[in-house]
């Protein structure tokens, strides 16, 4: 298959992992058309035999994160004081509760649980972060955490 | 083992990632230690949480945006290019095409889609009566299909795919080494040719037809005799 076939065969995932990076369909059909003609252009930067998913979804990710940063926009974490400290997820959660939980984390926290959820190893994750490998796991367990704080307000 | 050597490794542990010697040490460790264990509940619970993520189906208009040729554009390219378009030829010269052509187009597209889908399928079977069912609840009509697949054209499977602007209910036959899509869709407010309608674009050959509310689209790189041939046992008719 050549590279265009392999990356399309992607625009599932990728349109997926957009939606859920910027919480709005609109502006994830916009980030994978960018992704796209960026990888296009870029192709023979693409390491051949490394994971081409990995290396569109950092594309995606940069483009997102290129995009926010010029609108400036400044993300409010948000920790309701009466959410509990930490908690189990409740068990009759719905797919609309997951979702929202997911859009109101920070955006860094919201990309490395994608991440993670998309089958990335966690070198992979951290060549795409540019951050080294123990702060993949590190990252996570926090984002984690913040998602179950989340989940476990909802469940009450 | 202790708590704070054993925490970094309990996401992996409730995944079964570990090898066996880890897996062996924490299991040691969680007999011990009560908060290790909910811990590891917790990620488990987690995980299923995740799970439960609704998937947004890549909208058709993209999908066929993105495997368009000659190539795709960054946006501030696009924008250039329109309106050097709109300034050299004028509005009026916008690209149009016969409202078949493009269901053509659509069509060829999907297929391909389906056919460079990491799964295929959704519902793999060669059973008609499994594979209809499988709908009910995912479309929100109900595929008419006078065939259930046979030696000459066995069923592979079905999945949902997206036409146009509408869900549509996807049959995936193979013909000997070839595969084929027959999309099914409600067939308001498209123009729909009368009969059967044969076409091709690059390479494949696209069958349309009409029954009662619903439209249908058969596509295959399979030689026009032959998808005909199995066109007339789906529409049941001559």
């Amino acid at each position: 298959m050549s590279f265009k076939d392999d990356a399309l065969a992607l625009a599932d995932d990728l349109y997926a992992y957009a939606c859920h990076l910027s919480g709005s369909r609109q502006e994830a059909e916009e980030l994978v058309q960018d992704a796209y003609a960026r990888a296009l252009a870029a192709r023979r930067r693409f390491a051949p035999g490394s994971s081409l998913k990995a290396w569109m979804m950092r594309i995606l990710q940069n483009a997102f994160f290129d995009d926010r940063r010029r609108q400036a926009r400044n993300v409010i974490e948000l920790r309701p004081a009466d959410a509990p400290a930490d908690g189990d997820v409740p068990r009759a959660l719905t797919a609309f509760d997951v979702e929202r939980a997911l859009a109101e984390l920070p955006p860094d926290h919201r990309n490395i649980i994608l991440l993670d959820m998309n089958g990335l190893t966690e070198s992979e994750a951290a060549e795409l972060l540019g951050v080294p490998a123990g702060t993949v796991k590190s990252r996570l367990s926090r984002a984690r955490a913040a998602l179950r704080v989340r989940l476990a307000a909802y469940g009450r | 083992m202790d708590c704070s050597q054993a925490q970094p490794l309990l996401l992996d542990f409730a995944r079964g990632r570990l090898s066996p010697e880890l897996t062996a040490e924490v299991e040691r460790h969680l007999a011990g230690c009560e908060s290790c264990q909910v811990q590891v509940e917790r990620e488990r619970a987690l995980d299923a949480a995740l799970k439960l993520l609704p998937r947004p189906p890549l909208p058709a208009s993209l999908a066929s945006r993105l495997s368009r040729p000659p190539r795709w554009r960054p946006r501030w390219e696009q924008a250039a290019v329109l309106l050097a378009a709109a300034a050299c030829v004028g509005l009026f010269v916008t690209a149009w095409q016969p409202r078949t052509d493009r269901i053509v187009e659509e069509a060829v597209n999907d297929h391909v889609r389906q056919l460079i889908r990491s799964t295929p399928v959704e519902v793999a079977s060669s059973d008609h009566h499994q594979v209809k069912p499988w709908f009910e609840g995912k479309v929100e009509f109900a595929p008419v299909i006078h065939f259930e697949g046979d030696a000459d054209f066995p069923l592979v499977g079905g999945s949902v795919g997206y036409f146009i602007d509408r869900k549509a209910a996807v049959f995936s036959y193979a013909r000997r080494l070839h595969r084929i899509s027959l999309f099914v869709m409600p067939g308001a407010s498209l123009r729909w040719p009368s009969g059967i309608d044969s076409r091709s674009a690059r390479g494949f050959n696209v069958l349309l037809w009409q029954e009662g509310e619903l439209a249908y689209a058969l596509v295959s790189d399979l030689n026009e005799p032959e998808l005909r041939q199995l066109a007339a046992r789906i529409h049941g008719g001559p």
